[in-house]
Order: C-alpha cells, then structure tokens, then sequence
C-alpha cells in the first residue's frame, strides 16, 4: 500500500467484519453463525462518545 | 489452554516477510500450499477461540487493537494478497492448510484478479443548507414557527437530494474502476452527527489511482451537496470473496 492516510477505525471494521474469503476455520465454525458485525458495532457505537473514531488516530 | 492458529492471507508463494507480528504479537509463519502460501499465527485459544472471542468482540479497546493488527499484517506484506475474514481461527496447521487447498483455483484466481490493483474507500456525507440567519425585526411566535418548519423541510430535501447526488457519484466512480460497490451507511452516531449518503469501495487498477481520485474530486465540484472523502487505500477486502 502506498497511501500512508491513517484509516477510521470505524472504515477498519466495515471491511474486516464484512469482508475476506470466508471459510469456516474448525475452530470459529461456530462463531461464524454469530453475527459479528451486529456485536461490534454495538460495542463500537455504545462506546464512540469516548473514542476519536473518525480521526483515525492508531491506538 | 492450547493455541489455534489465525488466518491472515493467502499469497503467491514468493511472498517475503520478514519480523512481522500478529494479533498476539506472536511470529507469522508460512504454510505452503502448492504455488500459494497462507500466513498464519499461533495464537491463545482463551483469547483467540470461540468462548474468548464472542466476548473480545465486544471489548472496543480489544478489537480496535486487534483489527488493526491484523490490517497491519495484511498491508505489510507487497505483491497481490487475499485476506481471509477477520477471526477465522483452526486447530492447527493441517487444517489451515487443507482449507486453502481445498480451494486453491479459486485464491489463485482472486489472487490473480486483485493483482495490480487497490481497493479505495469513498464516502459522501450531505451537506446541509446554511442556516438562514434570523432577521433584525421582532417576529411573532406564529411567523417563527412557520419560518422554522420551512428550514427543517429544506434540510430533508437537502438530504434527499445528496442521496441521489450520490447515486450518480457512484455511477461516475464505477466508470473509472474495475469494481465498486455501494455499502451500508454508517450509522450517524458514528459520524459525529454527520449524515451520510453514500459509502463506496471500489478496486482501482493502481496505474489509474491518480485519475480516480481526480475523479471524486471531481465530483465533489459537481455535486455541491455532498461532501465527499476518500477514507484510504485498503488491501481488496471487498472484492475477495466470491
């Protein structure tokens, strides 16, 4: 990657949880069937007030 | 508790790295797999399995670290990668590898599509109408609450009008790309407030980056209503899985 930008963390989970090949691996078959986008986003907006999301400052 | 091994990418096997670490900071190693490698990483099962995951997700701070962790392997690593959804997890290194054998036509060929190219993230937000400033002269209750239902009816259309501003951006953003795709939103509370319209990501071929991007420029010019930014060069996250 050349671009140096700094992400969002919230542009981050958008395409790591949603994103990829998927193959079930044996060990998170399961976790597969739970819906992770839904739970970190509710961690991530129950918690955005305490957090520079959007100025995708590394942490 | 024994380890389970993490799943970063799979690569052409030529693929270097030297002092990488991942989401436990462990070393990467590499499971050849024919003319393909997959990069993995022995990582804690209390932490990294099922149980200590469905509860990690939850934890912000634990999945800001981790994710952008796992980012940094796959951005480190040059020459074509296909990254693997984040927490995919296998007991071991046989089961990793026969998972990506099982399969290897299909990363050779997503190797091969994303190889040259950069996935590029373009977001909209509307911009809302000035606030139209309140005359000198004493105004009765009546007038003032017309006045104020008329505003907020102009900032709806406002919005409205920037989705479909967005609709024809992303139309344009298509024209100069291999592949796009218009994604959900994200929520307003995690715009600080910012409504927006439109959230992209496209693959670009790296020759045409420049162009691209003059492009959305472009467009921000031509759609004054919306507001729009490019949130960053990402590895082809959204253009892997088939």
């Amino acid at each position: 990657m050349t671009d140096n930008r700094p992400v969002a963390l919230v542009d981050l989970l958008d395409r790591l949880l949603s994103g990829g090949v998927v193959i079930a691996g044996d060990i998170t078959l399961t976790i597969a069937d739970i819906d992770m986008v839904t739970i970190s986003l509710r961690a991530l907006i129950s918690s955005t007030g305490a957090l520079g999301l959007s100025t995708g400052v590394p942490r | 508790m024994a380890d389970g091994v993490w799943a970063y990418l799979v690569a052409r096997s030529a693929v270097d790295f030297d002092n990488l670490r991942g989401v436990a900071e462990e070393p990467l190693r590499r499971l050849p797999v024919g003319d393909l490698v997959a990069v993995v990483g022995s990582v804690p099962l209390e932490t990294f399995g099922e149980e200590g995951l469905k509860k990690n997700l939850e934890d912000l701070d634990w999945l800001a670290v981790t994710a952008r962790r796992h980012d940094s392997v796959i951005r480190q690593l040059s020459g074509p990668v296909v990254p693997f959804r984040f927490a995919t997890v296998y007991s071991d290194d046989d089961s990793a590898r026969s998972a990506v054998a099982e399969r290897a036509d299909e990363f050779a060929a997503a190797l091969e599509f994303v190889s040259g190219r950069t996935e590029i993230g373009v977001t909209g937000f509307a911009i809302r109408p000035p606030e139209e400033k309140s005359p000198a002269e004493k105004v009765s209750g009546r007038d003032y609450l017309l006045r104020r239902k008329h505003e907020l009816q102009q900032q709806e259309w406002s919005a409205q009008e920037s989705v479909q501003s967005a609709k024809l951006v992303h139309e344009q953003l298509l024209e100069m790309a291999v592949a796009g795709q218009s994604n959900r939103p994200h929520d307003q509370k995690l715009t600080h407030g910012e409504p927006m319209v439109h959230n992209g990501t496209y693959l670009v071929e790296n020759a045409q980056i420049a162009a691209f991007e003059q492009r959305v420029t472009e467009c921000g010019e031509q759609f004054p209503n919306l507001r729009l930014q490019v949130n960053g060069h990402w590895p082809p996250y959204s253009f892997v899985s088939s």
